[in-house]
Formats: C-alpha cells, sequence, structure tokens
C-alpha cells in the first residue's frame, strides 16, 4: 500500500515535470526578467508593470526578478555560465559588448515588431548595435552635466556660472577662499565611473578614447592637458582632499552635505539632492569647456539571453515596457533622459531646468567604446589616474602606461 | 568491511561535494574559458604563464604575504595578553569575556562597513574624534592613501580575529593543571619564569592551531578589503583573493582566475603540509 502511494506520487510528479517541460495545453510561457535597482521604487515598478502585462496576455507570464546593481554582473555571468540565466536581462551596456561576442545574448533585430525601432532616439539605439546586430534596448540613458551650489556661489562672489575649465578654476579659487571645509570642485578617484570623469576632462580638450590611428588616446596631447586641468584643482587645494579616496557616492554626499561648490554628475543625482540636500540651492549647467563642447553619455540595456525557449514573448513584453505611456513613466521615477523620440517633447523634461539641460547637452554626448575588455582597459587607466592625482606619478609616465596597457590588449582582441 | 560498506555513502557524497569543485577549477585553469564559461581549447599552463607575468599579480602576491603575516602576527601578539587576563578570576570577567566574543557575532561585512564610515574623511567619526581631541587632522582621508589604508584595514583585520584566537588560547590555558604552578611557586620561580617555563611550552600546540587556522582564514578573507578600499587606490591594497575575483567577475577572464585560484590553493596546501609535518614530528617526540 504504502509503496504503491510512493510510486503514484513519483510518477505523478514526473508527469507534471514532463508537462511543463513541453508545455501542456492549460501551461503558460514563464519569461523570466530581472532588472537591476535604480533605486528602490525600480523592482516593485517593473513587478506592476508585469502584473498588467500578464493580466492582459493571458498565455505569458513574465515574472520579475530585481537586484541591485553591484551583484548584477557577476549573477549574470555565473547563471549564464550555469545554464540558468533569466529570459531578459538588465545590463550596463558595456558589459553588453562582451557578453554579444561570447554568444550569449539573442540579436533582437527579428524579433522586434516592425516600426517599433523607429520610435528610438537614433543615438542611444544605435549604441545597441554591434556586427550590424541590435542586442537588446536602452532602458536608461542619461548624460552629465555640472552641479553647482548656488548659495556658495554667492558668498564666494562668483556671478557668472562657469562656461569653460579656466572660469572653473576661478570659481573653485573663490570658493575654496570661504574656508571651513568648503571645497571649489570635487573630483572623484575611486571606484565606480572614476574613468568617466576624466572623460569630461578628456572630451572637452578635444581628446578621445580611441586615436584616430585606432590606438588608444589615453597618453594624446589633449589627455596630458586633460590631465594638467585637474591636477592644478588637487594642487592648488581647490579639490576635496583626498581625491584617490573619493567614489561618487563620496563626492555627491559632500555636494548634498553644501561643502562644494561644483560637482559633475548626471540626472539620478536630482533625486538623491531632494531627499538628503534638501537645503542646498542648486543649478545644473553645462560641462566646462576647454575647446570643445561635450559630455559623457552613458545607456543601460535590456537584452534578451540567447539560451532563452521564449525569446518572442520575452520581445512582447520588452515592447510593452517600452510603449509611449511605460516608458515616460519610467523615466519620470527615475529621472532618465527620454530615449524614445515621443518623450523628447514632454514638458516634464523640457519644463523643468534641471532636467532640460540634460536635454540640450544629448547631442553633444560621447561614449565609452564598445569593447569586450573594455573593462581591463579602463581598470589600467583608473590605477594610473590615481598614482597620477597623488602626485606618485607624473601625468604623461602615468599616461603612457595606461596607453600602453590598453594597446595591448587591443592587440590581443585581434 | 561491513562498516566500510556503511560509510560509504557519506564518503562518495563528501568526495563529490569537496573534491567535484576544486576538480573544477583545476580543469578551468587549464582551459581556454570565454567570459560566459563555456570551455573552449586546451591551454596547457598558458593561464598560469599568463598571471606570473601580471604585474598586478606579483605585486597583489606580495601584499597577501604580507597582509596574512601581520594580521595574524598581530592576532596572536594581542591575544595573548588577553587570554591571559580573561583567564584569571576577577569580578565581571564574564562580561569581559562576552565583550571581547562580540566582534564575533558580527559579520565581516558590516565591520568593514562601520569602519569605512569611522575612517571617512568628511563625514567619519575618527576625524571627528581627534579634532576633538584637539589634533590638527582636518578632513584627513585616511583611505586615499594606499599605505595608510591598508594598516587600517590590517588593524580591522586583527580586530575580528582576536575573537577565535582568544577562545582557543583559553581552552588552552584551561587545560593547564594549576598544580604546575603551585609547584613552581614552592620552588621559587617568579611569575615571568613560570609564565615562560610553563605557560607558553603547554600553550604552544593550541597556538599553532590558532596559527594555521587564523593563516587560512585571513589569507582568504575578502570582505574587510573588498569593502573598504576595492584593492585600490591603484592595486596596492589587493589581495590575491580580490585579484581573482577581479580577474573573474569583472575583466570575465575565468581561466585567468582560476589559475589564480589554484595557485592560491597550492599556497595554502603547502603551508598545510609543512604544518602537518611539524606537529607530527612534535607528537613523536613527546611520545618518546
Amino acid at each position: 500500500m504504502r509503496r504503491g502511494l510512493m510510486g503514484g506520487l513519483v510518477l505523478g510528479t514526473a508527469l507534471v515535470a514532463v508537462m511543463l517541460q513541453t508545455g501542456g495545453v492549460w501551461a503558460k510561457d514563464t519569461v523570466r526578467a530581472r532588472f537591476a535597482e535604480y533605486s528602490t521604487k525600480t523592482g516593485p515598478f517593473f513587478q506592476e508593470l508585469a502584473d498588467q502585462f500578464n493580466a492582459a496576455n493571458p498565455d505569458i507570464e513574465v515574472k520579475v526578478e530585481y537586484l541591485p546593481w553591484p551583484e548584477m554582473q557577476q549573477q549574470l555571468m555565473t547563471d549564464i555560465s550555469a545554464g540558468t540565466a533569466p529570459d531578459i536581462s538588465h545590463m550596463a551596456t558595456r558589459w553588453m559588448a562582451g557578453f554579444a561576442a561570447d554568444g550569449a545574448l539573442a540579436p533582437i533585430d527579428d524579433l522586434m515588431s516592425p516600426g517599433f525601432a523607429d520610435t528610438f532616439v537614433p543615438t542611444y539605439l544605435d549604441l545597441q548595435k554591434q556586427d550590424g546586430q541590435t542586442w537588446g534596448l536602452p532602458i536608461a540613458a542619461s548624460a552629465r552635466g555640472l552641479f553647482y551650489n548656488k548659495d556658495l556661489f554667492e558668498r564666494a562672489g562668483v556671478t557668472e556660472i562657469p562656461t569653460t575649465w579656466d572660469e572653473a578654476f576661478e570659481a573653485a579659487k573663490k570658493i575654496s577662499a570661504l574656508g571651513g571645509d568648503i571645497y571649489g570642485m570635487g573630483l572623484q578617484g575611486k571606484d565606480l565611473d572614476t574613468e568617466g570623469y576624466w572623460f569630461y576632462s578628456l572630451w572637452t580638450h578635444g581628446g578621445s578614447i580611441i586615436g584616430p590611428d585606432g590606438k588608444s588616446g589615453f597618453a594624446s596631447p589633449e589627455a596630458v592637458a586633460a590631465t594638467e586641468n585637474y591636477l592644478r584643482f588637487i594642487s592648488e587645494g581647490l579639490a576635496q582632499p583626498g581625491v584617490t579616496g573619493s567614489s561618487r557616492e563620496d563626492l555627491q554626499n559632500l555636494f548634498a552635505a553644501g561643502k562644494l561648490g561644483m560637482v559633475l554628475s548626471g540626472p539620478w543625482f536630482n533625486a538623491q539632492l531632494a531627499e538628503q540636500g534638501k537645503d542646498v540651492e542648486y543649478g545644473i549647467a553645462h560641462i566646462p569647456v576647454a575647446t570643445t563642447e561635450a559630455t559623457y553619455g552613458v545607456t543601460d540595456t535590456i537584452a534578451i539571453v540567447e539560451g532563452s525557449d521564449v525569446k518572442p514573448q520575452a520581445m512582447k513584453f520588452l515592447e510593452f515596457i517600452f510603449n509611449e505611456e511605460n516608458r515616460l513613466a519610467f523615466g519620470k521615477l527615475e529621472g532618465f533622459v527620454p530615449v524614445l523620440k515621443s518623450e523628447s517633447t514632454e514638458p516634464f523634461f523640457t519644463e523643468n531646468p534641471n532636467m532640460a539641460v540634460f536635454l540640450e547637452m544629448g547631442p553633444v554626448a560621447k561614449f565609452a567604446p564598445l569593447l569586450p575588455r573594455w573593462e581591463e582597459m579602463a581598470e589600467g587607466l583608473k590605477s594610473e589616474l590615481a598614482l597620477i592625482y597623488s602626485g606618485e606619478v607624473e601625468v604623461e609616465a602615468g599616461l603612457q602606461a595606461a596607453a600602453a596597457k590598453m594597446d595591448a590588449l587591443l592587440a590581443e582582441e585581434q | 568491511m561491513w562498516a566500510l560498506l556503511l560509510v560509504a555513502p557519506c564518503l562518495l557524497l563528501s568526495i563529490s561535494v569537496i573534491g567535484y569543485p576544486i576538480f573544477d577549477v583545476l580543469r578551468m585553469s587549464l582551459f581556454d574559458i570565454s567570459r560566459i564559461g563555456v570551455v573552449r581549447d586546451f591551454a596547457g599552463l598558458e593561464n598560469f604563464t599568463k598571471t606570473f607575468a601580471d604585474p598586478v599579480f606579483l605585486q597583489t602576491a606580495w601584499q597577501t604575504l604580507i597582509w596574512t603575516v601581520a594580521v595574524v602576527g598581530g592576532t596572536i601578539l594581542v591575544s595573548i595578553p588577553i587570554a591571559l587576563i580573561l583567564h584569571e578570576d576577577f569580578y565581571g570577567r564574564t562580561i569581559a569575556r562576552t565583550i571581547v566574543l562580540l566582534p564575533w557575532a558580527i559579520s565581516l561585512a558590516m565591520t568593514a562597513v562601520v569602519w569605512r564610515y569611522v575612517v571617512n574623511g568628511d563625514f567619519g567619526t575618527l576625524n571627528m574624534t581627534l579634532s576633538a581631541l584637539g589634533l590638527p587632522v582636518g578632513n584627513y582621508p585616511w583611505l586615499a592613501d594606499a599605505r595608510v589604508a591598508f594598516l587600517i584595514e590590517i588593524l580591522v583585520g586583527i580586530l575580528v580575529s582576536v575573537p577565535f584566537t582568544v577562545t582557543i588560547l583559553l581552552g588552552g590555558l584551561t587545560s593547564i593543571p594549576s598544580t604546575l604552578y603551585e609547584a613552581s611557586a614552592i620552588d621559587g620561580a617568579s611569575p615571568f619564569n613560570s609564565f615562560r617555563h610553563i605557560t607558553m611550552p603547554l600553550l604552544w600546540p593550541f597556538m599553532q592551531i590558532a596559527i594555521v587556522l587564523n593563516v587560512i582564514y585571513v589569507f582568504n578573507s575578502f570582505p574587510i578589503i573588498w569593502i573598504m578600499t576595492n584593492g585600490g587606490p591603484s592595486n596596492r591594497t589587493d589581495i590575491l583573493i580580490t585579484y581573482v575575483y577581479k580577474q573573474a567577475f569583472a575583466f570575465g577572464k575565468l581561466g585567468n582566475a582560476a589559475a589564480g585560484s589554484v595557485i592560491m590553493f597550492a599556497a595554502l596546501l603547502g603551508f598545510a603540509i609543512i604544518y602537518l609535518y611539524l606537529t607530527r614530528s612534535r607528537g613523536a617526540n613527546s611520545d618518546v
């Protein structure tokens, strides 16, 4: 009796498993979608969208997962190699290059419905392309600007908002002269995006990450000038002390505490200031220029994983996320630059001066190159920048070392 | 024979659970692996030669040695007097023992997060305290200088290793019969002499255990360094485990990461063999 019961249970379980595998008549296609958190609101927002989508599509069930950003890359790598990856995954666009090159992602050109690709701002969708294929959709896009503390500007007697680096330097001098733990300019030397902070200066001095000869532009004369531009802030004591110990969060905290005159950051910083820096009266201007107007643009990608068995269903959900209404709601929630053409004219973005500046700078935005080994090149640069900022290595020697490392990696790639 | 049959399932499970990951890492270190874990061609020792050719690896290996020796050595030096004091019978000893053990109950990651805030230049309590004492530290950014940052990380490492070590040493002290001290006191030995000739030799086996286990924990200890400095500035606070992590999960070089892991495994295995050899010969001597 007992044995019979056990046998029945085992058989029953096996049957259910088989039916789930092959998709019985009543089974739904399950789509696992993994998102990274920009804030605590990100996960619930997508969960809500999935609920709506599931209600409208009885044959598909989208399951939402969400993780903090720092864990995304490791988790995705581990999952793909173990065959347990979700069907849809969020990632930084710069990781996408490597994943696409290694065959981990599905090209989506043939999955998209006609006309869908045309709803995007071309700059941002083009970034998701490589080797003639589109590998994902730009879920978030941001440009960067100069945040300045109006109160400190006034107290220091700076009336003009700096438009050039020299003006920024003079303004920083006056602000630092106020004393009392107040510094003119925040400079980043540690952790995520340290290289990006240097790109602001590189690009506005007319430099580029990859030179016209296809080799690293890290040691070009423009790059040297860009680095010396930052060094003068450090050597004159106009930047916060310990640049090599300051991460993006450290700078943002300092600015939110009213201790920094200027810092370069992106639209997400508005949200942090609204919460933590209520007393800080600030404005946002274009990145100061030396020779060329530029800003750092970054997109994040949401892609379909190659191993997925439900690619068309996954694409259907992505198109739902990126419909005009939902994408606008997401942009408003997290404060990102519009990626759909239709959003660009939304009053939320055009009438709010703290958002409009990022829209204005869109046309001059530059991006990190899509190279599979970019992370390693950036790490080499970061490491040398820390030595340069702390005064242990001469500018040119340090930049040449970073360029040599990048060139070696570029050569290995081919 | 029958007994062997009974333990066989357990043995098999243990071998597969412990052995498989080791086998897999060894295999990965010998192949060309894509960033998504696809095993491509056999690469021979290429991953190893690449790893040894990386100046950051060599620098990191040296730092790992400093880190391990400094943290374990510091821990033992700090733990001996603490264990001796806690072994004495005094009023409030239970409370004192609890306080010493408390850091053990807090996760390493949280300890590291707390200390990162303590030494923060602008908002940290360390600078506030020092300034309140009238020292001219200002907003000194403790983690911006690699040497200072590494020193702070070593001190935090010692702090979190002390409770475990003190526990082992206290166990050792309890096992020393008090009659030995009474006899030596009758013979007129000074407290220092009885410490040197009774306590230290009898405590030595326990210290060996403490040293070996600490070396293994500290050598592989990831959270303190990762959370406080991420190995920076300029890789000068990286140790092998953070190096391997970066190779695997930031750069997608799983083959190199596997080679690094194998090298670490070999180093610890070598250390364990030396330890076994030393303790075995000691055991033989004491039998004689």
